[in-house]
Parts: structure tokens; C-alpha cells; sequence
């Protein structure tokens, strides 16, 4: 191989090794069109708050299940335990929403760090029952401390205005929309430079073949264990917003049904990506109003619907529906962003 | 002559009735070429699987650059220099041969657990995974899926990936099976190329790249050692070619 040989393959591997690290316009121009919503639509601040931290909490499950192929059915356990760590900090006195946020992220990362090793043996059937039972544990736990907790009757409270300006509870829907995407944007940038870091790389490699992983010599248990406890924090995270924005922690948060909700909004978004997750939520979200404003009693019937046809139609197709769509339209561009 | 690099001291592993490897003691030097033979069934994979920790042996011990490995797990063993390829590809099907060699390069060098650094920031890492690219002839491949790559191509990228982990010692599992005629040439090449300082370790059932390749060769039977020398003997041992009487001993 001659030396400008070489030189040339070197620059087509930086190239190569770099293309997805740089931000691209399309997501640019997504993380704008929120932020003009929150500014445009002032009256579905309620709903577009939802779909943000919804969105942070799938992108959660895609740090798990997208990144490492962790399949969990009991998400929603740091959820419900952010939710309720932010709640009871609040309700002691300590009502800065910033120290709140970052209690509950702190207090879901120890349960995921102290939970993640049951998932390392087993197969997926063994990580559904066990992240299962995980969640159905703290849920009992929290219906149990009434004294702490407020039991059935869920804990209220207040919450200090953001940086002390701007009340982020019911008078303040728009600051607390703004303030759910601020902390998902800045959660999502470190999701996705994590996801192209060495590390990220190495969990993809768990994901697509173990045994070689293995004879990489990657410590599979402690990299699944890091990513776990990540996203533990992530899905505390978008338990405290939910509690701070709405000033009350309920035992719901621990249900089955979150943990459901938040897997199909991954899915029909599409894992893996990072973006699956909050599209995933806007559309569950959005298609849940509409529809259950139409037929309020069978919205589920029609969210049922849609994810049979995902899945069988395939996730990819589906899912790549819009880039294709893009290709149409604008086919360098589109080029560009699948590379 | 200096002390083996990799050695077995006495492997026994038993399943249930099976006694799959029967005391086997061996060692290898560093940079031989050895290859390890033997029909089917006779306890091959078992002893690559007991050296590379896989499972675990009933009694005996494994060595690996002077010290004992017996108990610990495959992963560390890698990072003290044992690695393999596999007689079946076991690949990164979605990943491109470019970051699968960048994820084998960062984990030799410590640095595969740093999480905040892009992948491909390292003017290091990348000059390696160019050199690596271009010594297996992968430079054209290097940014498709590895699942797309012809199976030659994957072949080669299987045994890049073992060498990335810059092993003392690298167990090659029967690299050029199912490998089609028009391409072994090349995973030919690619053996004779391998560095000389890495000691390896061959398991083949193709004779013409065994005696090709190998300077010396050890034959297992039943689970057993059966012999070891250079390939001449043993072409010439009545032993070995009473066992492979009935298969066809060239190819």
C-alpha cells in the first residue's frame, strides 16, 4: 500500500468514524420546532410539559433498551421513585426545583445501581420478571410508608419558583414546559454523545453479539450495570418534573401500565436512535387526545391498532417513512442524515 | 528455550458420563506456529474453550504468560493477551468493520469505558484501525455494515477483530472454513502474514493449511493428547494416520 494510499484511507476512516457526532440540521430543526411550540401554542403548554417529560423518560428506555438491549417491564419504578424522592424533598421545605431534580435523578441511580446486577444472568423473560417485580416492590413499599409517602392519597406539595423568578406549578404552565425541555435537551445531549463515545460503541457490541464482546475482552456486567444506572437517573428525572410541574406524587407512577405506555411510545418511535423515544411519546400523546376526544372509552383499541401494524409492517419501514419522505423531496439531505 | 506463553497443566473437564478432555497437558512458545488436530468429537473445542475460559476444567490449571488464569473469567484473559477467533463468525452485524476494530483497539488500550470522548477522536486509535484495515484488505468494506461484507471479507474482519486485542497468543478456530475457493487465498495470505512475535495456535480440519502452516502440531484423540511434533513426524506417524484412516488425510 503506497504511502498516499494510506492518507487516503485514513481521512475516509475520520470521516467515516465522525459522521454521526457532528449535529445535523434536521435535528437542529427539531429541537427548535419545540421550542417554538412551547412560545406558539401558550394553551397546550399542559399537554406539550406531557410529551416532554414522557419523551424523557422513553429516552431512558432506549438508553437500555436501544443502546444495551435491556428489556425492562418495570421502568416505571424510577419514575414513581424520582417522582416521590423530588415530592418528599419539597415537602420538607426544601422546595428549589433544580435540588428537588437532581434528588430524585441521585435516589433512582442508587436503586438502579443496587437492582442492575439481578439483570446481568438470565435471559430477557428473566429482565421482564425481575424489573417487573422490582417495580411492583417499591410501588407496595410507597403504599406502605403512608407517613412518608402520603400513602393512597399521593403526596402534595409546593414548589419553589425556578431560580426563584419563574413559578413553574399551574400558573406557570409555559415556564414549566420551558423547563422540562431545558432538562431533556441537556439530558438527550449527553444521551447522545454517550451513545457515540467508545463506551456507547461497547454497548451496542453487547447488544449485537455478547460472545464476542466477551472475547473483546469488554467487562460486559459492568458496562450494562453503568448504562443501567444511567438510565435509572434519566427516568428519575422525568419523575421529579413530572411531580414538580404538576406538585404531586402519586402511587399510579409505579403501575404497570407506565412501565407499557413508555415501551410503546420506544417502539412506535423506534429504538435505538436516541429521537425514537420523544417521537414515540409526542405521537402516543397526541394520538391519545385526539382520539379519546372522539371516542373517549376506546382510544386504546385504535393505540392497539397501531402498534400491530408497526410491528408487523416493521419498525424500520415505518419508522423510516420520514426519511424516505425526506428523500423524496430533498435526496442529499436525506442521504446525509442516514449516514 | 523460553517459557511457554500459554499452557495446560492437566485439563480434565467432564459432562456427566463424557469425559470431553482427559488430562491434557500442552504448551506453546512464544510466536509458534502450532496447530492443534484431531476428527471430530475429539475434545478440540472443549480445550479452546477451557484456554480461553469459557468453561471451566474440572481439575488442572491453564497458565498464560506465567501466570495462573484457571480462575478467571474470559474477558480478563483477553486483556492479558489471549484471544481468538471462532469457527463460526461472531461478528457486530449493524456495526461497520471501522468501529468494530475502534471498539476491539479502545478496549486493549483502557480506554473502551470512556463515555464523554467521540469515538474516532484518537489520531492513535485511527491510525491503527487503518493499518489493520489495510493489512486484512478492508479498506474498501470499511464503512458498510458488517453484515453486508461477502463472507471472505468476514472471515478476515473475524480474525482483524482477534488481533486488534494485540494478543501474545491468538486462537484460531478454523479460519478458513466454508471460506469459497476463490477467496481462501487471501485468508491464506492473511496467516502467513500475521505478526511473529504472536504466538498461534491453529485448529483445522484442512490439512494442506494445517501442514502449510504449522511448524509443529498436536494431535488429539478421545480426549486425549495423543501426539506432538514437527509436521513430518507426525505425516509420518503410523498412529495419527490410523486415526484419520477413512478420512481423507489431505484435504
Amino acid at each position: 500500500m503506497s504511502a498516499p494510499g494510506a492518507a487516503a484511507t485514513t481521512r475516509r476512516l475520520a470521516a467515516h468514524l465522525h459522521r454521526r457526532t457532528r449535529w445535523r440540521w434536521p435535528e437542529i430543526f427539531f429541537w427548535l420546532a419545540i421550542l417554538a411550540a412551547i412560545f406558539a401554542l401558550p394553551s397546550r403548554a399542559g399537554i406539550i410539559n406531557e410529551v416532554l417529560i414522557a419523551g424523557l423518560f422513553a429516552l431512558s428506555l432506549d438508553l437500555i433498551l436501544g443502546l444495551a438491549g435491556i428489556v425492562s417491564l418495570g421502568h416505571a419504578a424510577f419514575l414513581g421513585l424520582g417522582a416521590y424522592a423530588a415530592g418528599i424533598l419539597a415537602s420538607k421545605g426544601v422546595a428549589e426545583p433544580m435540588l428537588g431534580l437532581a434528588f430524585g435523578a441521585a435516589v433512582a441511580a442508587l436503586a438502579g445501581l443496587v437492582t442492575a446486577p439481578l439483570l446481568l444472568r438470565g435471559g430477557d423473560l428473566t429482565r421482564l420478571m425481575v424489573t417487573l417485580g422490582v417495580s411492583l416492590m417499591l410501588g407496595e413499599l410507597a403504599n406502605r410508608l403512608d407517613w412518608l409517602t402520603g400513602g393512597t392519597d399521593g403526596l402534595n406539595f409546593s414548589i419553589a419558583p425556578l431560580l426563584g423568578l419563574f413559578p413553574i406549578d399551574f400558573t406557570g404552565q409555559r415556564n414549566a414546559a420551558l423547563y422540562s425541555f431545558a432538562i431533556l435537551f441537556i439530558l438527550f445531549a449527553i444521551a447522545r454523545r454517550l451513545a457515540r463515545s467508545p463506551f456507547g460503541l461497547a454497548l451496542a457490541a453487547i447488544r449485537e453479539n455478547r460472545l464476542r464482546a466477551d472475547a473483546l475482552g469488554i467487562a460486559i456486567g459492568c458496562r450494562l450495570v453503568a448504562i443501567y444506572t444511567v438510565a435509572a437517573a434519566y427516568a428519575g428525572a422525568a419523575g421529579a418534573l413530572l411531580a414538580q410541574t404538576t406538585q404531586i406524587a402519586s402511587l399510579d407512577l409505579f403501575d404497570f401500565h407506565r412501565s407499557a405506555d413508555v415501551m410503546l411510545m420506544l417502539i412506535i418511535g423506534g429504538t435505538g436512535y436516541l429521537y425514537g423515544g420523544l417521537i414515540g411519546a409526542a405521537a402516543f400523546i397526541v394520538l391519545r387526545d385526539v382520539i379519546s376526544a372522539a371516542t373517549p372509552e376506546y382510544w386504546e383499541f385504535w393505540i392497539g391498532l397501531a402498534l400491530i401494524v408497526l410491528v408487523l409492517a416493521g419498525r424500520e419501514r415505518v419508522a423510516t417513512a420520514p426519511r424516505r419522505l425526506i428523500a423524496l423531496i430533498a435526496p442529499r439531505a436525506a442521504e446525509r442524515g442516514a449516514a | 528455550m523460553s517459557d511457554p506463553v500459554l499452557e495446560a497443566r492437566g485439563l480434565v473437564r467432564r459432562f456427566g458420563a463424557l469425559t470431553a478432555t482427559d488430562d491434557v497437558s500442552f504448551a506453546i512458545e512464544p510466536g509458534a506456529r502450532q496447530a492443534l488436530i484431531g476428527p471430530n468429537g475429539a475434545g478440540k473445542t472443549t480445550l479452546i474453550n477451557l484456554l480461553t475460559g469459557v468453561i471451566k476444567p474440572n481439575t488442572g490449571q491453564v497458565w498464560l504468560a506465567g501466570r495462573d488464569v484457571t480462575r478467571l473469567a474470559s474477558s480478563a484473559r483477553v486483556r492479558l493477551g489471549l484471544s481468538r477467533t471462532f469457527q463460526i463468525n461472531q461478528l457486530f452485524p449493524d456495526l461497520t468493520p471501522a468501529e468494530s476494530l475502534g471498539l476491539a483497539i479502545s478496549e486493549r488500550n483502557g480506554s473502551g469505558a470512556d463515555f464523554w470522548r467521540a469515538a474516532g477522536s484518537r489520531p492513535a486509535i485511527v491510525a491503527e484501525i487503518a493499518d489493520l484495515l489495510m493489512r486484512f484488505g478492508l479498506e474498501a468494506e470499511m464503512d458498510l455494515p458488517t453484515r453486508k461484507l461477502p463472507y471472505g471479507k468476514q472471515r478476515l474482519l473475524e480474525i482483524a477483530l482477534a488481533l486488534a486485542a494485540r494478543p501474545r497468543v491468538l486462537l484460531l478456530d478454523e479460519p478458513a472454513a466454508g471460506v469459497p475457493e476463490e477467496e481462501r487465498r487471501d485468508i491464506l495470505a492473511a496467516l502467513a502474514a500475521l505478526p511473529s512475535d504472536v504466538a498461534i495456535l491453529l485448529i483445522e480440519h484442512d490439512m494442506d493449511l494445517v501442514f502449510n502452516f504449522a511448524e509443529r502440531i498436536s494431535v488429539m484423540v478421545a480426549g486425549r493428547l495423543l501426539t506432538e511434533g514437527a509436521p513430518e513426524a507426525i505425516a509420518a506417524d503410523e498412529r495419527v494416520r490410523a486415526v484419520y484412516l477413512g478420512e481423507d488425510a489431505h484435504g
